[in-house]
């Protein structure tokens, strides 16, 4: 088996004149791994593609494609292929000619182009429309097309620059599944970049997520959704309460209690500021809207937390009902209740947003500089 | 596949939503695009089908400025003498030398002003712009003192020591009249090859790239096969001009760059044979037109071969 990753970036740095878009990052993708690099606009997660692909040289760090240093080849010596936001089809060749083009450069043989644009092609289910043009197709099918095309030659590395941004809601999921599906079957390793996170929680097997040109964090859906290592990233990745809390006890660098907004104190069992909070400062709670228990009294509970709030709203969204609260200082919270009867009227007496200590995260304030 | 299913109805547009659509606009008011066409027809066939129709009347009567009625074909066999159709041979020669040379100039020109040189695009397009506006003698007798027994280059050749004596080919040889006429038309290549490249989406550019071809094989695989009509156009754009340019044959040409056009020229206000001139002007017009409709024919060719 191979040993080498698929791709290694190791400080890259891209500055554009005096703007640094992407600032020092180090990844490491294996083979056949499904990767996103997922982050607001201008987080730099486009410019670090377009390094990969060799559209964009780094202005310092080094950039390995199967275990080979790449930093200096041109696009087309490179063995990643790009899949396009706007797919960028030849407009003037037939489906099967797109599909054909890179397997052309790669001078085979005419059986083995047919053969090969032949599997691509039914692989993402285009086959029937091989002699069309693509303006006679529709988004999806364009999409399609732009994926045989870059999933024929086999690249170490295919990389995606918001494949189903143009698509509807609808089709964007079938598509999520299939990609996804597509990815298994051929083995090439995915580098995906979306802003769409619920795109990235569905699809990767890990996310880097991107904030002014650097990784904020890097790790599984579940890492990063349980156990956020900032605030940005707690905000970013699903939906989240953020709660401002003052940290009280701590032991050698990690915070043990924290002195919630209402004056109680809460116990601190999952956070991410290890070494690095002081007591007396400020941090962030992360409460995650289907964690909040709305209940019409405080009952004292050594594992339940709590703070006084007044029901603003209450939305009936069918599976679930949304409740927008208002606590003190303008704090404004959201929960989710699977049960209907466990809500209380709106503009009703104050109540309590209660939570388990279980089921929230701590994340520091100040600005974290350590590698993730 | 539904999606599928989806895209054959829109390959295939419905009927019905199609009618409505057409049938939008008001009925009754019909005539109102017409009205609005008649100001623009009715210029074109004062001053444009107009002095035709005179020319014809022309090139058809006997010898003479008044011409007495009678028709003719004198006035043709005349404009196909063999010191006329010498001058066209010399005509078409130069004309289509001077579109390639000028082509080959323009074509990577506007490749690098539509693609290479970001910020400077716009500047680069008006510069171009200007130096159309600048007089055209003013430009042509520019080109005279530059190529001159001892205008700009022999004097600075000579001055260097790389020749002895001047070179006489520079100055009143097809060979100015081609430079000269290569200069003076270049923003009209340039400027429809640029709108032409302006086209290309540059995602499909860096695709190409992407997916391993180097500059010369995306240049012939992408950007060429996607720019040809604009490049057949251009061609016509630039040959018909530059077949019956007079200005340039007539300062910078000499007795061997002489064009048709200076022919014509001369035949209406030197020698007063506007019978010989029209007709002339009649037989360059069909040449011409011919050409266009050719390069029409093989702008139309549909799928040029530009698979493999």
């Amino acid at each position: 088996m191979i040993d080498h990753a698929a791709l290694e970036l190791i400080n890259i740095t891209k500055r554009f004149g005096s703007i640094v878009a992407v600032d020092s990052i180090s990844l490491r993708v294996e083979q056949g791994e499904f990767f996103s690099l997922l982050g607001p606009s201008g987080c730099g997660k486009s410019t670090t593609l377009r390094m990969i692909a060799g559209f964009e040289t780094p202005s310092s760090g080094q950039l390995y494609l199967d275990g080979q240093e790449g930093s200096e080849l041109p696009p087309f010596r490179r063995s990643t292929n790009l899949v396009f936001q706007s797919y960028a089809l030849f407009p003037h060749l037939s489906v099967r000619d797109n599909v054909a083009y890179g397997p052309k450069r790669a001078r085979k043989s005419k059986r083995d182009i047919a053969r090969l644009v032949e599997d691509a092609l039914r692989t993402v289910k285009m086959m029937e429309y091989a002699d069309r043009l693509p303006k006679a197709l529709s988004g999806g099918q364009r999409q399609r097309v732009a994926l045989a095309r870059g999933i024929v030659n086999r690249p170490a590395v295919l990389l995606l620059d918001e494949p189903l941004g143009a698509l509807d809601l609808k089709l964007r999921r079938e598509m999520q599944i299939e990609l996804k599906q597509i990815q298994r079957e051929v083995g090439i390793c995915f580098v995906y970049v979306t802003h769409d996170q619920e795109e990235a929680l569905t699809l990767s097997d890990r996310i880097a997520v991107m904030n002014g040109g650097r990784i904020e964090q890097l790790g599984t859906p579940e890492e990063i959704y349980r156990h956020p290592r900032t605030r940005f990233c707690a905000d970013f990745i699903g939906e989240a309460n953020l709660i401002e809390v003052t940290v009280d006890q701590v032991d050698s660098g990690r915070p043990l209690q924290v002195v919630l907004p209402g004056g109680e104190s809460m116990r601190v069992l999952s956070h991410s500021c290890d070494g690095f909070v002081e007591a007396g400062e400020s941090a962030t709670l992360v409460v995650r809207p289907q964690h909040l228990i709305l209940q019409p009294d405080r009952s004292v509970h050594a594992e339940m937390a709590g703070l006084k709030v007044r029901m603003d709203n209450s939305i009936f969204q069918g599976s679930v009902v949304r409740s927008e609260l208002s606590g003190v200082d303008g704090l404004r919270l959201s929960a989710l209740s699977v049960d209907s009867a466990q809500v209380n009227p709106v503009g009703g007496h104050p109540q309590w947003a209660t939570w388990s200590i279980h089921n929230c995260h701590l994340v520091a304030n100040k600005e974290r500089r350590t590698k993730p | 596949m539904n999606i599928n299913r989806e895209v054959e109805s829109l390959a295939e547009p419905d009927e019905a939503a199609l009618e409505i659509v057409y049938s939008g606009r008001p009925r009754g008011r019909r005539w109102v695009p017409h009205a609005f066409l008649a100001t623009p027809v009715g210029v074109l066939l004062t001053f444009f089908a107009g002095p035709l129709i005179v020319l014809a009347m022309y090139s058809f009567q006997e010898r003479g400025r008044s011409g007495d009625g009678s028709f003719t074909l004198s006035n043709y066999r005349a404009a196909v003498e063999p010191s006329i159709l010498e001058v066209a041979g010399s005509t078409f020669l130069i004309a289509t030398l001077s579109m390639l040379v000028l082509l080959a100039l323009a074509y990577p020109l506007a490749y690098i002003i539509a693609m290479k040189v970001g910020k400077w695009e716009i500047p680069l397009l008006l510069a171009l712009a200007l130096s159309d506006e600048l007089n055209p003698l003013i430009r042509i007798f520019g080109w005279r003192t530059i190529l001159a027994r001892n205008g700009l280059v022999n004097s600075t050749l000579d001055w260097i020591g790389l020749i002895d004596k001047p070179m006489d080919w520079l100055l009143f040889t097809k060979f100015s009249v081609v430079l000269v006429l290569t200069a003076s038309w270049m923003p009209y290549a340039v400027i429809p090859l640029y709108a032409a490249m302006k086209t290309i989406d540059p995602r499909v550019v860096e695709a190409s790239s992407d997916l391993g071809a180097g500059w010369f094989t995306t240049f012939r695989t992408v950007v060429f096969p996607l720019t040809a009509t604009g490049f057949v156009a251009t061609m016509v754009i630039v040959f018909i001009p530059i077949v019956s340019d007079f200005a340039a044959p007539g300062l910078v040409g000499g007795t061997s760059g002489r064009m048709l056009a200076s022919v014509i020229e001369d035949l209406f206000t030197r020698r007063g044979e506007w019978g010989v001139g029209s007709a002339l002007t009649f037989l360059l017009l069909v040449v011409s037109g011919f050409v266009v409709y050719l390069s029409h024919r093989i702008a139309n060719i549909k799928n040029l071969d530009t698979s493999t």
